[in-house]
């Protein structure tokens, strides 16, 4: 009863502090942090370092020892002076969002940001991450001078747009004792497109390449090329040879071609609800995609005439991503 | 999950859980910044506490060592649990008594014991924080200057541990030491703040004493040779200051520590038995004694009262450690205090403190130069206490005594017959002869060679065997003066015995046989009463050869510095505080307390953050552009600058006519910045900065 009580308080407390920070910081796609964004409070940690500082006091005091006096009041000091430098260390940072790829629903969406510090000290060890994402955390350094880009990641769960909740960029440098944050929302959203999901399904115009090329639409096997890294990329696609001859750090890319041409038709789904009907369209479009297929889509009255490509593919993605919402 | 450094800057890794570490993973820098830190902390330590803790600590490191590189896998709980018993045990085994030695070798086994299951970040964090701890420890145990000097090295090293464990990036060692020692050298102000104007409270509850070390200086007892045996040691008993300039003359430097008036045939004890405590029946030292009396030159009795209006010594004392209950004074003190200690007085004139002496004290005495104590007589019991003799032993001393008091002669009289006698006979040396049975008259007419301890004893003997009550009081006389500091200092060499005897309407008296022997031994120093073979004897007797001048003064040198840190720093109390306070801000009114604390601290805070604002509020050029401009002027340097107007690839064209040899990477750096300024490839900034650094 007693902690359902207090759970019901820090609720409470909570939501009047979101309601302030949504006041106070306007969603944006470039956020520059300054003194009236940034909040800084003890950690846990830090409260176990004033117990440290009450402790030593407590024997310098008893033995009448100046000197553990002085060093108590040493600590003190040095918390006083971490105060300064916590906040220094992400003051002036700016964060700017940097593009985001579509996902399909229950992916990860991948918000990029860079971040761009104009100290001449190191930004160090600031960790960024969506609200109630915290397996998301990511711990990012900034030159002096310097940019990064960093990748944080979001988890969606519904086609359609997927705004990500507030970002918290927080830090403990340098000795983790106090915490500097500050709550970020930001003008951005990605597309969802609906999960695929395997089913047969009834075409009009059947090709005679049935159970041909039924790769997954990631990984093929074709070398497609390459492209810089971007901080969150998995390390199995990086190209280990180029980075061992000192050529940079990059990404393979890979992808699949073959020949066919489709209709897709929502009407011609094994299933009758709405959304398991657009995940097998999502599915089968994939498939087409990586078949590098003409195909069409048929979206009640909605239409695309049949084409092949990438940028097919993604208007095909796109439609099924927002009907009917 | 170990990545190899990719871009020097651009790390992300994923964690956890937020609110807690992003990352569990401690890494391999961070260990051994822990091991520095923790080493350090301890080593010091290792000097008051049984030696096989040091094996133990060795034994963790080592094991430490070999999982971290994977040789041994981590220690089992039950190795674990063998190594923490297998500790307690040696700790019982190692100390006798619940003490603070004990709880300080508790502190550094768990403190050892942890460093082998180190494995994740908090329990890094927990094993600097007792850091922090043993490093107040060292504090405990030692409090000199360099003591001081090497906890703030320790502090140092804990905050590097504890900011690279905060970090990401690996830094160079350097590069982590200069960052920690800038955090502790921005707090140095504030703290000295702190430390100023802090209050300072008394003891809020009784606390362990430290014991571990051994006693220095006599003991309760004065058998011969005890005293003769402190002679060869140098160590500073205690320094004393006066109150601008009434220091005593060397004659009159006697510094009361012990009264003994019990004599067992061969050795002078306290009285009472030996359970009972010096400061029995001792009353507070705000005021003298309830049971003594004490009259001033003109003969008007004295108690305390009227302090402001007579003269007195002031003077204050530093008093090293010696573990025992009893403070030196001059004869006779009528108040004394102490902010560390509680000072009382004894019945027979002597200061002792409640609890023994087991770190440094500093106390204030107000003695009078001219006194009588208990002129108008003694109650039968201290009479009966001060003429007891045992039975039997030194006949010949008796008789001799006895002639005396059957020829009638006042005391008077006897005490200047038997100083003859002893300026007629004896000889003062550091190398009596040792003596067996009936010392006295073994020593006064056989051997007739003795130290002060011999003809102190003797002479109390002579004293009371005539019926004048007499007592042997120990202590140190003399003390070498500083004139840099204006105080004196006494050393254990200084060590003396010396006699009171009881005169009817005098009191007590001081009599010093050794001065009728040996004068230059009170008028000057010891070595000048002994001949030359003897004074190497005297603690200190390397320093003095012609060769060590320089060495004798660095350790006078040291000995000084040592001696203001301890006036100035250790012994900064709620009076010094209080009168620097009103120096510094006419007064100690709490409002100007909080207006010197609140001025101070904000000004710091203030400067800082207009500081700041400069700082951030600088328009910076891009980093590209900062690069770019640095290129340019290394090829200005190397006389080729770029004209105004002239676009990147005209001047790349200049450049690799007229400077060849940097044409080529310059050609990489323009590249690379049209790459970043055009097409916004930000993530090449580092390639860029290579590319200039190879320009």
């Amino acid at each position: 009863m007693f902690r359902g009580w207090i759970a019901g308080l820090q609720q409470y407390f909570e939501a009047r502090f979101f309601r302030f920070i949504d006041k106070r910081v306007q969603s944006r796609k470039l956020h520059r942090l300054t003194r009236d964004k940034l909040y800084i409070f003890p950690s846990k940690r830090g409260l176990a370092f004033i117990g440290l500082i009450l402790l030593l006091w407590l024997i310098g005091t008893n033995y009448q020892n100046n000197l553990i006096l002085a060093l108590a009041f040493l600590l003190s000091s040095i918390m006083v002076v971490t105060i300064l430098q916590t906040h220094a260390n992400l003051n002036a940072l700016e964060l700017e969002f940097a593009g985001v790829a579509p996902v399909h629903a229950g992916e990860l969406a991948e918000f990029m940001f860079t971040l761009r510090s104009t100290r001449s000290r190191y930004v160090e060890n600031i960790e960024i991450c969506w609200q109630d994402e915290d397996e998301g955390v990511m711990g990012v350094d900034v030159a002096p001078d310097g940019s990064t880009t960093v990748t944080v990641p979001s988890s969606t769960y519904f086609r359609g747009w997927h705004s990500p909740a507030r970002m918290r960029v927080q830090t403990f440098y340098p000795l983790g004792i106090l915490r500097c944050w500050t709550w970020l929302n930001w003008d951005v959203q990605v597309l969802v497109y609906p999960a695929p999901i395997e089913m047969s399904y009834r075409s009009a115009v059947v090709g005679d390449n049935e159970g041909d090329g039924q790769h997954p639409l990631r990984g093929g096997q074709d070398y497609h090329g390459l492209r810089p890294y971007v901080p969150g990329d998995g390390l199995r696609r990086v190209s280990w040879k180029h980075l061992a001859q000192e050529k940079g750090l990059f990404v393979k890319d890979f992808s699949q071609s073959v020949t066919q041409e489709r209709w897709l038709d929502i009407d011609a789904m094994p299933v009758s609800d709405l959304e398991s009907q657009l995940a097998g369209l999502c599915y089968w479009a994939l498939r087409f995609a990586a078949d590098d297929d003409y195909y069409g889509l048929r979206l009640g009255h909605q239409v695309l005439a049949p084409d092949k490509g990438v940028e097919h593919t993604r208007r095909v993605l796109n439609y099924l991503a927002v009907y009917g919402l | 999950m170990n990545v190899p450094p990719l871009i020097a800057q651009t790390t992300a890794e994923t964690g956890i859980r937020a609110g807690s570490f992003a990352r569990e993973h401690v890494s391999r820098q961070t260990l051994w910044w822990m091991f520095a830190a923790q080493g350090a902390a301890i080593l010091p330590l290792f000097l008051y506490l049984p030696k096989w803790l040091v094996v133990y600590w060795l034994c963790a490191v080592v094991i430490r060592l070999q999982v971290h590189r994977g040789v041994w896998p981590f220690p089992g709980s039950t190795l674990k649990a063998v190594f923490g018993v297998g500790g307690m045990i040696g700790l019982a085994l190692s100390f006798s008594s619940i003490g603070v030695e004990p709880m300080i070798g508790l502190l550094v086994l768990a403190f050892v014991l942890k460093l082998v299951e180190v494995r994740t970040r908090s329990s890094v964090l927990l094993v600097l924080y007792i850091g922090f701890v043993t490093a107040a420890t060292q504090l405990l145990l030692a409090q000199g200057f360099f003591q001081s000097v090497y906890t703030l090295l320790c502090c140092a090293l804990l905050i590097a541990a504890l900011q690279s464990l905060h970090r990401q990036r690996e830094v160079s060692f350097l590069a982590q030491l200069r960052d920690a020692f800038n955090l502790l050298l921005q707090s140095l102000p504030v703290m000295l703040v702190l430390f100023l104007v802090m209050p300072r409270l008394g003891q809020l509850w009784a606390v362990p004493t430290l014991n571990g070390t051994g006693t220095t200086g006599f003991s309760e007892s004065m058998s011969p040779g005890e005293l003769s045996s402190l002679v060869g040691s140098h160590d500073i008993v205690f320094r004393a200051s006066f109150e601008s300039g009434q220091i005593p003359a060397q004659v009159d430097r006697y510094w009361r520590g012990l009264v003994l008036d019990k004599f067992d045939g061969a050795t002078w004890s306290r009285r009472g038995a030996p359970w009972q405590r010096v400061t029995q029946r001792a009353t507070k030292a705000s005021r003298p004694h309830p049971e003594s009396e004490i009259r001033l030159a003109d003969g008007s009795g004295f108690n305390g009262s009227r302090l402001a209006e007579v003269d007195t010594y002031n003077y204050s004392i530093l008093l090293e450690p010696h573990q025992y209950s009893w403070l030196f004074g001059l004869m006779v003190p009528v108040w004394a205090d102490a902010s560390g200690a509680e000072v009382l007085f004894s019945e027979n004139y002597n200061i002792v403190s409640k609890l023994p002496i087991f770190s440094r004290v500093k106390y204030q005495v107000k003695s009078l130069p001219v006194y009588a104590v208990n002129p108008s007589g003694l109650t039968p019991f201290e009479q009966r206490m001060n003429l007891l003799l045992p039975v039997k032993v030194n006949p010949r001393a008796r008789e001799l005594a006895q002639q005396w008091r059957d020829a009638g002669l006042e005391p008077e009289t006897i005490i200047e017959r038997a100083l003859a006698f002893y300026r007629a006979n004896l000889t003062y040396t550091l190398r009596p002869p040792v003596l067996d049975d009936n010392t006295v008259d073994r020593f006064l007419f056989d051997s007739q060679r003795g130290f002060c301890e011999h003809f102190a004893s003797s002479f109390v003997f002579l004293m009371r065997a005539a019926g004048i009550p007499a007592r042997v009081v120990v202590g140190y006389q003399g003390g070498e003066y500083r004139a840099e500091g204006d105080y004196l200092v006494v050393r254990q060499s200084d060590a003396h015995a010396w006699a009171e005897v009881w005169l009817a309407g005098k009191g007590w008296r001081r009599v010093d046989p050794t001065a009728a022997v040996a004068p230059e031994r009170i008028e000057s120093s010891l070595l000048d009463a002994l001949s030359s073979d003897e004074s190497s004897l005297v603690g200190g007797a390397l320093l003095r050869l012609r060769g060590m001048a320089m060495v004798a003064l660095l350790q006078a040198k040291m000995e000084e510095w040592d001696y203001l840190w301890q006036m100035r720093v250790m012994g900064y109390d709620s009076d010094n505080q209080t009168g620097f306070l009103s120096r510094l801000l006419g007064g100690t009114d709490p409002w100007r307390v909080a207006l010197f604390f609140s001025g101070t601290i904000g000004g710091l805070l203030a400067s800082y953050y207009l500081l700041s604002i400069w700082v951030f509020k600088r328009v910076r050029r891009a980093p590209h552009d900062q690069l770019l401009v640095r290129a340019l002027e290394k090829l200005a340097r190397n006389g080729c600058e770029r004209s105004t107007g002239e676009t990147l690839t005209q001047f790349s064209q200049r450049v690799a006519v007229q400077l060849p040899s940097f044409s080529e990477p310059w050609q990489k750096v323009a590249t690379i910045y049209s790459a970043i300024a055009y097409r916004g490839q930000m993530v090449r900034l580092d390639e860029l900065r290579r590319a200039v650094k190879a320009l």
